[in-house]
């Protein structure tokens, strides 16, 4: 591409560091490869902290015959700049135009990046729909979680990547390689695990569902997940891209084990990512040493869905801080739980600083927090945090959703009486070392049902109930909290989405027509536009979102097979109805049977 | 151990902040391998100095940046082993050891040079006698958003120009880079194309080498 026209583009623009590259780790040009582009529909910034995307981006680096580049969102000024002077959309690392790749993976982490999926097919000159799009287009694939109910997207798919793609990306690489068209390669591709190929699938009507049949013989019937069978050995990078200007999550991070054994049942990643894996103790280390050496990073995060569960986490902290305390590494762990253990790894990894403590009950009241399988009790809330504040820590955050399934008036009454509660431990402490003021910070979000979950059968909440929760939050909470509740209309749509079937892809396309994108981001968030989508298509989002879904019939995700059984998921919605709680994976088996699909793999 | 590092900035790297490029700089010398010494406190920083900042978009020969290490190194090794770990665009040109008792950067740095090539029909001298007034005045919004005049001849140093091409005059001059002293030099480039208007084209600026006290 024109170098002088971009410099000139890139001069209109905020931060132009977005779209420039030549950041230290790229990959470098290999000579008569495919080109392979890793496409995040959202910004630079936001897609640069995002792990899966590292650890794909370094399988095809190291892999022969293919050459992986990156492209991000471009954010609506930089889209203006390329419509203004007739630009495609082009990968970093190369400049190269998007529509002369090969194959464009886009990865779905969220349902409301959809539209900006468009935006960048739009910007690049390739048809939004895989039935307008011949043989000289390149091939566009989507994975992330996102795609265990691809429906609502699939029609703009060639292929749908379902699970963890470390083993099944490298083989439809190959599979592309070896195939002598497009058709051939979907033909072949099919056999790969967790690829779903839209084309071959109709739309049936079932019950008040529609539902993907096959509609070639050899396409399967289900798809199946694909997961990393041997973890200890999967490929981990040594080195990861460091970014000119500072994304979301600026540090290296390792996975110290993926999945996560606690089962709480409004959680789709802990049903899509079991079983649980651990990496051995010696391969996190040597890790952590090569990713601080090779990136120069001051600090590192122990990533996982739960790593306090992690069974090495309190060595893993002692010989990082231990090892590297000459270069000040600091240590971070997302995703704490809260117990006192937690907090002792906390303040463990916060040795000089006090920052800010982040723990996420989910639910005021102990009924609801056995309905949703928290396994929390209210005294191991309060006796942590009161742990805390021995310690010196002064400043909480705490996260709770409101709207979940069989919740009452009284149970969002109890996040007022529990924050009260805490507050009272704060006073009644009575340790030198605590600080002088509180500063207590609530979230409380909306509850959208995700599919595979115990929680798929039920509807978000009601405009009406939703408001008025908020409200009466508003009135008893107590004054000196900092309270902060979410935005319910795109959570209402996010709900619709995640549970949708295959009629709103002409949604999707309508809404992004009407001018949608970044959905995510509030200040182009356009609630109306969409509502338009829906009427344009004869539907109502309203409705929709409400729609009761009866445990018997069969659900537009069902075909897709990701290891945790149907009946597992029935019997812990009947056991929430009761609140009564299941055993995490480490002390008891609550039966998800995912051995039954990948023979073998769930250890505990 | 205190050393002057002169880095040039040229390519890609105009469009990174300086905020960008410490965080960056930072981690590059992680990679090398130079132990920095750290400061003292809550939060310990490595000991790192750096110069004003050029504006985005202008390429330039001479950035400086201190930086105090916790062992003796050589000078040329600092640079080679820097260098293998900057992207393209950012490039150590020279480091130089300076003693404990020299002054800070900011105290030391005293003006640079900036280089203008202005597609413009004017003649050289036209461009320099406008140049070398005493009375230069730009129009620019304040912090609070208000048009405002600033006087700006007061920062230019040394002006010469030169007739570069048929259309293209090169003007030359020095500005001050003492802290709180320190003017845009697309205010020039502002006030060039106020004087004269429809008669100044694309104009690119260069910084050059800065001047030491």
């Amino acid at each position: 591409m024109d170098i002088t026209k971009l410099n000139e583009m890139l001069k209109n623009v905020q931060k132009p560091a977005r779209y420039m590259g030549g950041e230290f780790g790229i990959s470098t040009k290999k000579e008569n490869a495919m080109n392979f582009a890793f496409a995040f529909p959202d910004t630079y910034e936001v897609g640069m902290s995002h792990l899966g995307h590292k650890i794909l981006y370094d399988i095809l680096d190291k892999k022969e015959g293919v050459y992986p580049q990156r492209v991000y969102a471009p954010w609506p000024d930089m889209a203006e700049e390329l419509k203004k002077n007739n630009v495609k959309l082009f990968s970093l690392e190369d400049k190269r135009p998007l529509d002369t790749f090969d194959i464009i993976g886009f990865s779905i982490q969220y349902e409301m990046c959809l539209t900006n999926v468009l935006l960048m097919l739009e910007l690049s000159g390739i048809p939004l729909l895989a039935k307008d799009r011949d043989e000289n287009c390149p091939i566009i694939m989507a994975g992330g979680p996102c795609c265990v109910n691809p429906e609502p997207f699939c029609e703009i798919f060639d292929l749908i990547s379902i699970g963890e793609g470390e083993e099944t990306l490298p083989a439809i690489v190959d599979c592309y390689k070896q195939a002598p068209s497009k058709e051939e390669f979907l033909k072949n591709a099919v056999k790969i695990e967790g690829t779903y190929i839209p084309k071959f699938y109709n739309p049936a009507q079932k019950d008040s569902c529609i539902i993907p049949v096959p509609n070639v013989e050899f396409a399967p019937k289900n798809v199946t997940r694909s997961i990393v069978r041997d973890f200890e050995a999967s490929s981990y990078p040594e080195h990861f891209i460091v970014p000119f200007i500072a994304p979301v999550h600026d540090r290296a991070m390792i996975e110290v084990m993926r999945g996560c054994p606690r089962g709480c049942r409004f959680c789709q990643a802990g049903m899509i990512y079991r079983p649980v894996r651990e990496r051995s103790l010696e391969r996190n280390k040597a890790l952590a040493d090569k990713l601080l050496e090779s990136t120069g990073y001051e600090e590192i995060a122990l990533s996982s869905l739960s790593s306090t569960d992690y069974f090495g986490c309190s060595e893993i902290v002692d010989y990082i801080t231990d090892k590297h305390q000459k270069d000040k590494v600091n240590v971070s762990l997302p995703s704490l739980r809260l117990d006192s253990f937690s907090v002792d790894v906390a303040d463990k990894v916060q040795r000089i600083r006090k920052t800010t403590l982040t723990f996420a009950p989910e639910a005021g009241s102990q009924r609801m927090r056995d309905v949703i399988n928290k396994n929390l009790s209210e005294e191991m809330i309060l006796s942590s945090l009161e742990r805390a504040f021995e310690r010196g820590y002064s400043k909480i955050k705490l996260y709770f959703m409101m709207g979940l399934p069989f919740e009452t008036l009284e149970d969002v009454g109890a996040i007022a009486d529990l924050t009260k509660k805490i507050q009272y431990r704060f006073r009644t402490c009575t340790s030198v070392h605590k600080a002088k003021n509180l500063s207590l910070g609530l979230s409380v979000a909306v509850f959208v049902p995700k599919p595979h979950t115990p929680f798929e059968f039920c509807h978000i909440d009601t405009p009406e109930n939703i408001k008025e929760k908020q409200s009466l939050l508003r009135r008893i909470m107590p004054k000196n909290v900092k309270l902060s509740m979410h935005d319910s209309p795109l959570s209402r749509l996010e709900a619709v989405f995640a549970k949708g079937d295959r009629r709103l892809n002409k949604v999707l396309v309508d809404a992004y027509k009407n001018g949608c994108v970044f959905d995510a981001w509030s200040e182009y968030f356009d609630m109306e536009k969409w509502e338009n989508a829906f009427k344009q298509n004869g539907m109502d989002l309203f409705c929709l979102s409400q729609k009761e879904t009866s445990t018997t019939q069969e659900l537009p995700w069902d075909f897709i097979k990701v290891g945790v059984d149907k009946s597992f998921l029935l019997r812990e919605f009947e056991k929430a109805k009761n609140a009564i709680t299941s055993p995490n994976c480490f002390e008891g088996c609550a039966g998800c049977m995912i051995n039954n699909t990948y023979e073998g793999a769930c250890k505990k | 151990m205190r050393y002057r590092l002169c880095f040039e900035k040229n390519e890609e790297m105009i469009y990174i902040s300086l905020l960008d490029f410490q965080t960056f700089l930072q981690r590059a010398l992680r990679r090398a391998k130079i132990e920095m010494e750290f400061s003292n406190g809550f939060n310990p920083h490595p000991r790192i100095e750096y110069g004003p900042a050029v504006g985005l978009f202008i390429p330039s020969d001479g950035e400086y940046v201190d930086i105090t290490t916790l062992y003796d190194c050589k000078e040329l090794d600092i640079a080679k082993s820097l260098n293998k770990q900057l992207p393209k665009g950012l490039k150590v040109k020279s480091v130089q050891r300076l003693s404990n008792v020299a002054p800070a950067l900011s105290q030391a740095i005293g003006a640079a040079k900036f280089v203008f090539k202005i597609q413009t029909s004017l003649s050289a001298g036209e461009i320099l006698h406008y140049v070398k007034r005493e009375d230069i005045f730009v129009t620019k919004k304040n912090k609070k958003g208000i048009l405002t005049k600033k006087e700006i001849a007061l920062y230019i140093d040394n002006p010469t120009s030169e007739q570069t091409d048929e259309d293209e005059v090169t003007l030359t001059l020095y500005m001050s880079q003492r802290p709180n002293n320190i003017l845009n030099p697309n205010l020039i480039v502002t006030a060039l194309s106020e004087n004269f208007p429809d008669k100044i084209g694309i104009v690119k600026i260069q910084k050059g080498e800065s001047l030491f006290f």
